[in-house]
């Protein structure tokens, strides 16, 4: 009995962001070194990979930069891998989105028998769901074929209840609640850090990536003001333009940018440069209105920096309001006096506290579930 | 109600003519209107696109500059100005010039190029000239400058004298105020160095030999300097004139004055002892009035417009008569008193030749003719206005066509119609309008339209009307927001590339319109030609009225958009749904969807297809009818269905689609489909119908508010996803599908959506009520 893992999005990509953070955060901590990477040959089969690569993924994790990336790429473009082969109680894991045909096609031809011993980690349902967000060029034929093909495999899991609800009750319009549900890990920028008296700056820290149905416009209409008024206010985005961004949204954060010294706009933060801004920070602000987790404001807790939220997060599910301030209705206004409220030290304290104190799920936690998950049944 | 004025402003754009004599004339005319009985008229000055910009010191002499020369006539009457009708292309107002419902005007100038040899060297510009001069016999009313050039217009053209009106020509007021400057300085002594001045020009007919002729018998006979200061003068011509003085340049009498401005013109003037102005033929002679007005005394040819100024014979001599002249000028030389008397007895010509004085004559002969004008606006308006439609028409298979067709049949009440198509005939009956021929000039020619309206779209239908149309602009119904397409078709891939750039001002790549003409990432409509031709512009939607507004500045009229399809309640009932089914041989049980029109990219059918795949897996026993011609996308359709395995629930045809079909799957079905990828404002028939036989639709939410669409059309966002869409559909499945449910809402928005509704608009947009 061996459990497989399919890495051929993070092998054609390897980025340190997204999905691959994910993936690579199961690769190091996968309990008792039993994972097999594997990948989708050109050829068309799935093909096994040396063991190697996972400490090499592991490795690229903790060190980035290194040459770990490129023995990375070495064993993805090393021609001739064999085939992997099955046996009934072997599990292949996919723990990646792909809107790709090929791969798509690959598990649509794949019998009864062999679904049965996939595992699907399905991520978020967005663009079916949320599409006015996206942009026009998103090819859905392609997205949905994606979609088509998860909607019908046995055994998928989920990164939260709502992408649990939206996959049952809305793609497949059942009342029939299938899957299962597992908390991505929040000690991904480092272990959780001793509480710290002293009071922070005026600074506040957004963290990922910049896309329509994150807000970023509503955030700078409601620091415009603040920045203009308030001494010493600082203001920083961590985290690269998305896909669907206008290009409007960029010249509008490059012209305050010039005007207020307090704004920066830093679009590829390394883990140490986004640990140490959270750190500094009264509060991160995440105010999304569709997503399948939403990392940050976990990771953002698990640092003990308080929060700013939209109502709704999917990452926060079952929290309540300790560390966080939610902002509703979601305006610039409430957003502005939500910020506002941070400048008092005692909020702050108060908030931070309570962050310090959630019992959080780390990556550990969330792969041991994987692992146990993947076992055959 | 008050008319408009139409003026061809075309001479104050042209470089060769706006700062010469007609181009003085007519922008101290048009200056002069603010003070005359037409000051509170509407004038709209007519420009060409072809020419250079009109300099904004005209364009603000006019109420509107446009270029399009084809403008409905309002029922309290339009004025044609035609400010020189024999310089400039005269197919630019061929709308004007044959409509009989205008009062066309023409200013005269002269006829120097017919009655003078040399003008005229070719054939073709003989031929050129001559349809000018028959062109005239089309208007009403004449202002020639002169008496002389009346008698000539009536010689040549056997016009009556009740429609010519002489208004003389002026002398700019910046000549006269520069002489009252100088008359109240001390006046310099004319006799210590007397000199003689001839404004000339390098026309031969200016006849500046007569005077240099003159002026050298004079220094012979006085045995001293008597200089003869001239104009600009071209370099062969002035090497005639220095032979005729008998000396180089700078060694005698003859001096070159070349480019004086209007300081050292009234200065020249006002000392000379004399002008000369020996002209064999002029249609007005400014130079005469213009040293009057500075304070010296004319001495001038005998030609009749000079006769008809000066009237004395003491200043007179024929042009060809240099003793004659030089006789006059020894006669001032001699006797001191003999040039203020002259400079008395001429002073009053400049009195009637002021800006202000020949505006007046202009605009009271135009407020005359419009008032002696038979029966007038009453007359008009006893009788159904006219109207020419060039628009795509049945069998033609368009929308347009088809929208055009009931348009028709509902003006009937209100116009007396002709359809102008390229449509094949013979064009199906129905309402009561004349098929008036293909589309072409005949129009504008036939001249006895009220209105002449353009319909403009997005298909090559529209071709031969895009043709005319950037001629001559006018009224237009504009169906589609974007232009793309028809643009991308006509000019070719270059030239549209072209256009892009011109209105994008920036470079443009193939790849780019490549997106933009699967209507993504578009940075402009393609509209911009058309709103600059457009008068009115007639839009379907307030979304695109706003559109229009915010994007490029311009006001359109909105009217409302209406459904092609004609149902009543009854059919739309139970019994007329379950036998439209049965003709389609469409099963009771099965949910069918179907969504209408042209199969193309761009609405959004691939979702569609991906939401049949998922209502099926909801075990929604649903089928798909693409119910429109659905060739252009036949192998995406092949592929997609394959993807997805829905080949056996999802069906097209690659033909039009009949009438009777079409009414057939409005009434079968159980829910439409109508997606758009692209918004715009944009309005869209087949939704209009599906509201019109109360069938529940699901539509992109930015196509259902243009469509003003009631609430049994639910709505997805854009950018499209079959899931929401499929939802949509499930929740019509799961409700209530009678359609009875939805008659108030359907009523209501019929109130406003019908084609009486829609030609009650029309008649208030063209001011033909």
């Amino acid at each position: 009995m061996s459990v497989s893992i399919d890495l051929t999005e993070f092998l054609r990509n390897p980025i340190h962001s997204g999905i691959q953070r994910v993936t690579a955060q199961i690769c190091r901590n996968w309990p008792d070194g039993d994972l097999r990477p594997v990948h989708l040959a050109p050829q068309g089969h799935l093909a096994a990979l040396p063991d190697e690569l996972l400490p090499a993924i592991a490795h690229s994790f903790e060190c980035p930069g290194g040459s770990w990336v490129e023995r990375i790429q070495e064993i993805r473009d090393t021609p001739g891998w064999p085939g992997a082969e099955f046996s009934a109680r072997d599990t292949l894991l996919v723990p990646e989105l792909f809107y790709d045909p090929r791969r798509v096609a690959f598990f649509r031809r794949m019998d009864r028998t062999g679904l049965e011993r996939c595992r699907f980690v399905v991520y978020d349902l967005l663009p079916l769901v949320y599409p006015q967000y996206f942009a026009s060029w998103v090819p859905m034929d392609i997205v949905c074929a994606y979609f088509q093909m998860i909607r019908g495999v046995p055994h998928c899991a989920f990164i939260s209840r709502s992408t649990q609800e939206d996959y049952c009750r809305r793609l497949r319009r059942s009342r029939e609640t299938k899957g299962v549900v597992f908390r991505l890990g929040s000690d991904g920028l480092g272990p959780k850090p001793a509480p710290v008296a002293s009071a922070r700056p005026l600074k506040f820290t957004v963290v990922g990536r910049l896309e329509p149905w994150k807000n970023p416009s509503l955030i700078l209409d409601a620091f415009e003001p603040l920045l203009r008024d308030v001494a010493g206010l600082q203001l920083h985005f961590l985290g690269p333009l998305g896909d669907h961004i206008e290009p409007s949204l960029a010249a509008r954060l490059e012209v305050m940018a010039a005007h207020h010294p307090g704004l920066s706009h830093c679009p590829h933060p390394d883990d140490g440069t986004m640990r140490r801004h959270i750190d500094e920070s009264r509060a991160t602000i995440f105010v999304s209105v569709a997503e399948g987790f939403g990392l940050p404001p976990v990771e953002s807790l698990w640092r003990g920096t308080p929060v700013i939220v939209s109502r709704g997060l999917p990452s926060l599910e079952g929290y309540g309001p300790a560390g966080l301030h939610v902002v509703e209705p979601l305006d610039a206004a409430n957003l502005r006096s939500a910020v506002t409220a941070f400048f008092d030290d005692a909020y702050w304290r108060q908030k931070s506290q309570e962050a310090g104190g959630l019992d959080l799920p780390t990556w550990r936690s969330f792969t041991q579930e994987l692992a146990q998950w993947c076992q055959p049944r | 109600m008050e008319p408009v004025i139409y003026g061809d402003l075309r001479c104050l754009q042209d470089p060769a003519y706006a700062l010469r004599g007609i181009g003085h004339h007519t922008a101290a005319v048009l200056r002069g209107r603010g003070r005359s009985r037409c000051a509170s008229w509407k004038l709209v000055g007519l420009v060409d696109d072809n020419l250079d910009a009109l300099p904004a010191e005209f364009a603000a002499l006019a109420n509107d500059v446009s270029p399009s020369r084809n403008p409905s006539i309002p029922r309290s009457g339009a004025i044609f100005l035609d400010f020189s009708p024999m310089t400039h292309d005269p197919r630019f107002s061929l709308r004007f010039a044959a409509n009989p419902d205008f009062l066309k005007a023409a200013v005269i100038y002269d006829f120097i190029p017919f009655d003078w040899p040399g003008y005229l060297p070719h054939v073709a510009s003989r031929i050129d000239y001559l349809s000018k001069i028959a062109r005239l016999r089309s208007f009403d009313l004449y202002l020639p400058i002169s008496r002389y050039s009346a008698g000539r217009l009536a010689a040549i053209l056997s016009i009556s004298p009740s429609r010519i009106a002489v208004t003389g020509a002026s002398v700019r007021s910046r000549l006269y105020d520069l002489a009252q400057v100088r008359r109240a300085a001390p006046p310099p002594p004319q006799n210590e160095h007397p000199y003689f001045f001839s404004l000339g020009g390098d026309d031969r007919r200016k006849n500046t030999e007569t005077a240099v002729a003159a002026v050298r018998r004079l220094n012979d006979m006085h045995s001293r300097l008597i200089p003869l200061k001239v104009g600009d003068h071209g370099h062969g011509y002035k090497a005639d004139l220095l032979r005729i003085a008998g000396h180089e340049e700078g060694g005698g009498f003859l001096e070159f004055r070349p480019g004086v401005d209007d300081e050292a013109l009234v200065d020249l003037m006002a000392g000379a002892t004399a002008t000369i102005c020996p002209s064999r033929i002029e249609g007005f002679s400014l130079p005469v009035v213009e040293a009057i007005a500075c304070g010296s005394p004319v001495a001038a040819s005998d030609c009749e417009a000079h006769s008809e100024l000066l009237g004395q014979s003491g200043a007179l001599f024929p042009a060809t008569d240099s003793l004659a002249l030089a006789d006059i000028l020894d006669s001032l030389l001699q006797c001191p008193e003999r040039r203020p008397q002259l400079l008395r007895e001429q002073a009053p010509i400049a009195e009637q030749f002021r800006e202000p004085q020949v505006a007046a004559r202009f605009w009271n002969a135009i407020a005359d003719a419009m008032d002696a004008r038979p029966g007038g606006p009453a007359l008009r308006s006893a009788r159904k206005p006219r109207l020419a439609l060039l628009a795509p028409y049945p069998p033609q298979e368009s929308g347009v066509a088809l929208f055009t067709q009931k348009t028709v049949e509902a003006a009937a009440r209100f116009f007396d119609v002709d359809v102008y198509t390229n449509a094949p005939r013979p064009l199906p009956p129905g309402g009561t309008f004349r098929d008036a021929g293909l589309i072409g000039r005949a129009a504008l020619l036939k001249g006895r339209y009220d209105s002449i309206i353009s319909v403009i779209g997005n298909s090559p239908f529209h071709t031969p009307i895009f043709e005319l149309f950037e001629e001559y602009g006018g009224p237009c119904i504009l169906h589609d927001s974007r232009l793309t397409h028809i643009y991308h078709f006509r000019l070719g891939p270059e030239r549209f590339r072209d256009l892009a750039v011109k209105a994008l001002g920036r470079p443009v790549t193939t790849d780019e319109i490549e997106i933009w003409l699967q209507d993504r990432d578009l940075p402009s409509l393609f509209v911009e030609p058309v709103i600059r031709k457009a008068t009115p512009l007639i839009v379907h939607t307030r979304h695109f009225q706003s559109l229009l507004r915010r994007r490029y500045g311009v006001h359109a009229e909105l009217t409302t958009f209406c459904p092609n399809m004609p149902f009543d309640e009854q059919e739309i009932g139970a019994a007329g749904r379950r036998a439209a089914r049965e003709r389609l041989g469409i099963s009771p049980g099965v949910f069918l969807v179907s969504t209408f029109g042209f199969g193309e990219k761009g609405k959004g059918i691939d979702s569609c297809v991906i939401a049949a795949e998922l209502l099926r897996a909801w075990n929604i026993p649903v089928e798909l009818h693409i119910v429109g011609n659905a060739g252009r996308i036949e192998s995406e359709l092949v592929r997609l269905t394959g993807l997805y395995g829905v080949d056996d629930i999802v069906h097209w045809g690659n033909t039009f689609v009949s009438a009777q079909t079409y009414r057939d799957f409005m009434l079968a079905s159980d829910a439409a489909v109508q997606l758009r990828s692209y918004g715009f404002g944009q309005a869209s028939a087949a939704l209009a119908d599906c509201i019109n036989a109360a069938l529940p639709c699901v539509a992109t939410s930015e196509l259902a508010e243009a469509g003003d669409a009631p609430e049994f059309v639910r709505t997805v966002p854009y950018p499209i996803s079959p899931l929401l869409v499929a939802e949509q559909l499930a929740a019509i499945w799961e409700g209530p599908r009678e359609r009875t449910l939805w008659y108030d809402a359907r009523r209501a928005y019929l109130s406003t959506h019908n084609f009486d509704f829609y030609i009650e608009r029309l008649r208030q947009i063209l001011e033909l009520t």
